[in-house]
């Protein structure tokens, strides 16, 4: 049952963050307000002030996922989910969102165009099978979710994993919880540097 | 005339020279699936073992040192492929097979040549029986995945790179 709840609803859930996040940036220069906007504060306030907004939101979202979970759980099955099940699956779910949202967001703001910062995203969440065809999974984050989510699943269930390749597992480690950060300093360092005249 | 490397050159030809590397030598690799006590099998039932030889390995090496306590076990060696068709009671061809095992069995294996596909190695019980097993593979790899996970951040900065100077020029 929730391997098939995980299989249904885990690739709509990027999504609709990124239905918020396309249009963050980009949104202000469609409509103009980035005039007003540009000229009253700094570039670094605004893209600051929009990061903690969009992890902030993410935090209410994931939240709410959650609670709905957690409710539909007791009333289906009559069950309690146990906490270090609900905090793990809270942050990893919340780390594979903020992929996405830094992701579009990064796009949203070096290009200023909704449509790059919703589609670019869209076909990399649609076609990650792909790369792992081609034997490039590294360069699907997907295959990061699905390394560190079976990781954890062993973990938490069973209490017993025994790691194959450690490289692997470390590097998976390091690229799920580092890139959506990455993303965002990329973000922050280099919108300060292009043209935004509008 | 020298000029110095600028940070962003050299992050350039640092991934460059790593994903270089990294597709074009092989590695060789071990991987040891130790024997952890005694496996128990009831008559019929089987257990087995699984694992991949991935894209680009070479040299692939099978040592199978296998132990029987007690009873009688068939061994087969096949890809997943034929895996299915054993399961489904259908015709299939396996790497290795070998009925009636009583005693102890030092095996290894190459292949040549080399596939990618998932092997099973699959023990098989005609009576209960009480085994214990020591696997070591083998193989040299090109490791294609971080290769190209390296070249992707050097076309990325690359690109940024270019673009930038030609922006400026």
């Amino acid at each position: 049952m929730g391997q098939n709840l995980n299989n249904i609803f885990l690739p709509f859930l990027p999504l609709i963050s990124l239905l918020i996040t396309a249009d963050l940036v980009s949104g202000e220069f469609s409509n103009r307000t980035a005039i007003v906007l540009y000229t009253s504060l700094s570039r670094k306030t605004i893209i600051r002030a929009k990061i903690e907004f969009l992890v902030i939101s993410l935090v209410i979202y994931v939240s709410l996922l959650w609670i709905s979970l957690v409710l539909a759980t007791f009333i289906l099955f009559h069950a309690i989910i146990s906490f270090n099940y609900l905090i793990t699956g809270y942050i990893l779910v919340f780390t594979h969102l903020l992929f996405y949202v830094s992701f579009s967001f990064l796009l949203s703001s070096l290009t200023q165009n909704t449509f790059v910062a919703f589609l670019v995203p869209f076909f990399y969440i649609s076609f990650n099978g792909i790369f792992i065809t081609l034997d490039m999974e590294l360069l699907s984050y997907n295959y990061y979710v699905n390394t560190l989510f079976s990781f954890f699943t062993e973990v938490v269930i069973s209490n017993n994993y025994i790691i194959n390749d450690f490289l692997l597992m470390f590097f998976s480690f390091i690229i799920y919880f580092g890139l959506p950060i990455i993303l965002f300093i990329v973000t922050y360092f280099e919108f300060k540097r292009i043209d935004i005249r509008v | 005339m020298s000029r110095k490397i600028t940070q962003q050159e050299f992050i350039i030809l640092f991934f460059t020279i790593i994903s270089i590397i990294l597709l074009l030598v092989p590695f060789p690799k071990t991987i040891i699936y130790p024997a952890e006590g005694i496996h128990h099998i009831n008559s019929g039932n089987f257990s087995g073992d699984e694992f991949i030889f991935p894209w680009r390995s070479y040299n692939q090496q099978i040592d199978l040192n296998l132990t029987l306590v007690y009873g009688n076990l068939s061994l087969f060696i096949f890809d997943q492929e034929e895996a299915y068709k054993w399961y489904q009671d259908q015709d299939f061809q396996a790497y290795y097979h070998k009925g009636n095992i009583t005693d102890k069995l030092i095996l290894s294996i190459q292949f040549n040549p080399p596939i990618t596909q998932n092997i099973y190695i699959l023990y098989l019980a005609s009576e209960e029986s009480n085994y214990s097993r020591e696997l070591i593979i083998n193989y040299t790899i090109f490791y294609s995945n971080y290769g190209f996970f390296f070249l992707s951040i050097a076309l990325i900065v690359g690109g940024r790179y270019i673009y930038v100077k030609i922006k400026n020029r």
